[in-house]
């Protein structure tokens, strides 16, 4: 249990200049250690209009927590340092050093009604469609209890614009990086290629990025070419193909046999330079150079019967076996002459392999060809060149010498032949030989190509073709250069996915959310209903024609809340938008008990600022009895009020209770104890009266002694003389006649006097501040004066 | 008092639920989105590659 003892101090706050508790209430019991001025579980506090009712209440909304009162230093107190003691069980102290601590001191401490209270639970439908609170309240339309469903509703409302926050960051975020992609992006590439290219991208080798450049290059020139091909596309077939180099680099020749059949001999220079007679001779004469043996080998073959020679097949006549050896004299002479020509033909052979390899080049056509293709096709194939250098040519030079020397004199040996080096001349002759044929088929290939495309009409497909590569390439490029922009870009799409996956999720929420309010709503208003209904009736039983129905609703418009009601009906129409005042304020009045019913925590202080606004005499004495049963429960109750009927109502229907004036005094408003017998307050102030004389006749004195005049003399004739506040007839006729004659004669002899003071206090600008001085000082001291010698 | 999202939470899925605990529905929007992108659940931000380290080791 934690009760408010007192207000300490309140200096420079509001109306509270300073306010010291103890220097206005020094009042104690009989007993000088009983604290009877200190607030007890029941206040009730009175206070005029302008003399800081309201601005207690705020000091207490602060420190419930409410942020957006602003406690605002005195007008006229120069002192910066705003300074609020509360006693409690123990106490709270707040000054300049620790302000802002005030703010949720006694956080959700307190429950209040107030008229923020009635404008925030109980709404007309909004008539004022200028007036943005109004148009919210169209939107719930009807009647609004909310209870908890103002935080719900903010709730709500936060998910969907922690949405659309993160939707738009996210907006923001991925156009930002669209953007950049964009900025590098050429006009004939667009973010989607990009998207679809991805993996592409990822992979691509940026070591390659010179490579690429040069075949664009290429493909470049290529297009170039190609577009030439298709101005001149009648030169194409004219272009020539170029030619091989035929000639064979070969040792082996063939030869024509006797027989007629060519059979293949492998040129042996050092056998063909070696060839003489006396070696032929000889070689011949091997065979035969035993003619004994020769004879008889062949005798021996003979018989009677032989009549052909077994060597030379020829008839054999006796005794001519010399004549037999001259024939082979003869045959070895054809045999040599023939080795001889033989010789000689292989000589030529060789001779003229040597010339074919020293004459080895380039086919001087080929050049022209090439350059006339060139016009129209990119040939990056060099025609290489084949002939030998210098130094075989020499060997070469030497070596055909030879053949020429041996050939003049076909017996005479010739030495030293290159025969191993010519062979390598030739190995090499051929590499340059297969070098060249290969660039040639090569360079005909394209032109074969070129021709055919061109025969068949297609030579734009070609320039599309190549500028497809050419495109191809400049893409590759492009990823190479700025790959890693590239990965960003795909990393952000990544993240923009997750975003909108978080955006569709809290959407997702927010849709759900909307569905528990009105399911919230529904159980809120099965509770509520019996409770609200009761309460009306408790407060106005003339009320009985209201019916209260739930409706469940939750739109959204914009960033509007969106809002539960209540329809309030009467004959089964809506009456809603035409409730009065009064109306307006016992439902909200309902409400905020069948609030205090349903509070678990009954750890509060209940706060009533005036809740009978605009209620006849009937609904005051209701309130109050309806005040006493429903706050018993909790720690604490403070009832304001500027009602004098309603606060005689409160006074005598809540039991432990004590009574307080609110009323400014030297410049600052003060809470003073008012004991059982309130006419002290009247005797203290006609005290002050007789003392004016001692005080400064300021602007701010003319009002507050003007009050108090007002006071004096309104409260004591109404409700000391006709029993103004008492709640029924019989104890009103028991306070008049209390009074006796001799007081209402003389009431009646001073009728003027009293008319005229009354009409002073409430025309004379006495309730306010003087404007123009219209008031004096002086005429209120002569005013209060004739009260006093009025001895009411 | 409860809010309203703990009341609905069972409810939700799995990513849903995620974002659901990352909201404390007292703070302000900003804070909350704050929360979300220190928890990793929205970015708006680009992280790097793997790769792009080593393009850069490559240059």
């Amino acid at each position: 249990m934690k009760m408010i003892k007192k207000f300490k101090t309140i200096n420079n706050v509001f109306s509270y200049s300073f306010f010291e508790w103890d220097t206005i209430n020094p009042i104690k019991g009989n007993n000088p250690n009983d604290p009877i001025d200190i607030f007890k579980k029941n206040n009730i506090l009175f206070a005029e209009n302008g003399n800081g009712k309201t601005n207690l209440i705020n000091l207490l909304k602060v420190m419930n927590g409410v942020d957006s009162i602003k406690l605002e230093k005195h007008w006229d107190y120069t002192t910066e340092n705003q300074n609020v003691v509360l006693e409690l069980d123990s106490e709270l102290s707040f000054n300049s050093e620790n302000w802002s601590d005030i703010c949720g001191a006694l956080k959700n401490k307190f429950i209040i009604f107030d008229k923020y209270f009635t404008e925030k639970y109980v709404h007309s439908v909004g008539l004022d469609h200028h007036n943005t609170a109004q148009r919210k309240q169209e939107r719930g339309k009807h009647i609004i209890y909310l209870g908890n469903f103002t935080e719900y509703n903010q709730e709500i409302n936060k998910i969907n614009r922690l949405k659309i926050k993160v939707s738009e960051k996210n907006s923001v975020f991925w156009t930002a990086e669209q953007e950049k992609i964009n900025s590098i992006l050429p006009d004939w590439l667009s973010i989607a290629d990009i998207d679809n290219e991805k993996d592409i991208i990822k992979s691509i080798d940026t070591s390659k990025l010179s490579d690429k450049q040069q075949a664009l290059e290429n493909q470049k020139k290529e297009l170039e070419k190609i577009k030439n091909a298709i101005k001149n596309q009648f030169e194409i077939e004219k272009l020539k193909n170029l030619d091989d180099i035929k000639t064979v680099f070969d040792f082996e020749v063939k030869e024509l046999g006797k027989d007629g059949k060519e059979t293949n001999y492998q040129l042996n220079p050092a056998e063909l330079f070696n060839f003489t007679v006396s070696k032929g001779v000889k070689q011949t004469l091997s065979k035969i150079n035993n003619k004994k043996s020769f004879v008889k080998t062949g005798l021996s073959l003979i018989d009677d019967t032989t009549e052909d020679c077994p060597f030379c097949e020829q008839k054999i006549k006796n005794g001519e076996l010399l004549q037999i050896v001259k024939d082979y004299q003869s045959i070895f002479d054809k045999a040599f002459l023939d080795e001889e020509d033989k010789v000689k033909s292989r000589l030529q052979k060789y001779k003229t392999i040597l010339s074919s390899l020293r004459d080895l080049q380039p086919i001087s056509s080929n050049v022209t060809n090439l350059q006339e293709a060139q016009k129209y096709i990119g040939i990056d194939i060099s025609i290489p060149n084949c002939s030998l250098d210098e130094e075989d040519k020499k060997i070469i030079e030497l070596e055909i010498q030879r053949v020429i020397d041996k050939e003049r004199n076909i017996l005479n040996p010739v030495t030293g032949s290159t025969f191993e080096q010519i062979k390598n001349i030739i190995d090499k002759a051929n590499k340059l030989k297969k070098g060249y044929n290969n660039a040639v088929d090569e360079i005909n290939k394209k032109i074969d190509e070129l021709k055919k495309v061109a025969d068949e009409g297609k030579l734009d497909e070609r320039k599309e073709e190549i500028e497809n590569k050419i495109r191809e390439l400049e893409k590759n490029i492009l990823y190479i250069n700025h790959k890693k922009d590239f990965l960003r870009y795909f990393n952000a799409k990544n993240q923009n996915t997750q975003n909108k996956k978080v955006i569709e999720n809290l959407e997702a929420i927010y849709q759900k959310l909307k569905e528990k309010i009105v399911e919230k709503f529904n159980e809120f208003a099965q509770e509520y209903f019996d409770l609200i209904k009761d309460y009306i009736k408790k407060i106005s039983p003339s009320m009985e024609i209201f019916d209260v129905l739930g409706q469940g609703t939750y739109s959204r418009t914009g960033r509007e809340p969106a809002q539960c009601g209540f329809e309030v009906q009467y004959n089964k129409k809506d009456c809603t938008n035409d409730l009065s005042e009064g109306e307006r304020q016992v439902i909200a009045l309902a409400f905020f008990f069948a609030q205090c019913k349903k509070e678990v925590n009954k750890d509060k202080i209940i706060i009533l600022d005036d809740p009978i606004t605009s209620f006849d005499a009937g609904k005051r004495k209701s309130t109050a009895e309806v005040i006493k049963s429903e706050t018993e429960d909790f720690d604490q109750l403070f009832i304001f009020t500027c009602d004098p009927l309603f606060r005689e109502f409160c006074l005598k229907e809540i039991p432990n209770r004590n009574f307080y004036y609110i009323f400014i005094t030297k410049k600052s408003s003060s809470i003073h104890y008012v004991p059982k017998k309130r006419e002290t307050i009247y005797q203290s102030f006609e005290e002050d009266f007789k003392n004016i004389g001692d005080i400064n006749g300021s602007n701010e004195n003319v009002v507050i002694y003007g009050q108090k005049l007002r006071f004096c003399l309104e409260t004591k004739i109404k409700e000391d003389y006709f029993g103004y506040s008492q709640d029924n007839l019989s104890n009103m006729i028991e306070q008049v006649a209390g009074k006796g004659k001799q007081k209402f004669e003389s009431l009646i002899d001073n009728k003027e006097t009293i008319l005229n003071l009354y009409n002073y206090c409430n025309t004379g600008g006495l309730a306010h501040y003087p404007k123009d001085g219209s008031t004096s000082w002086n005429e209120l001291n002569g005013k209060i004066q004739e009260y006093l010698n009025l001895n009411l | 008092m409860k809010t309203l999202l703990s009341e609905i939470a069972k409810e939700l899925t799995g990513d849903q639920q995620k974002i659901a605990e990352a909201i404390e529905v007292t703070k302000i929007e900003d804070k909350i989105v704050d929360d979300l992108v220190s928890q990793d659940i929205v970015s708006f931000e680009v992280k790097d590659y793997e790769d792009d380290k080593k393009i850069q080791d490559n240059q």
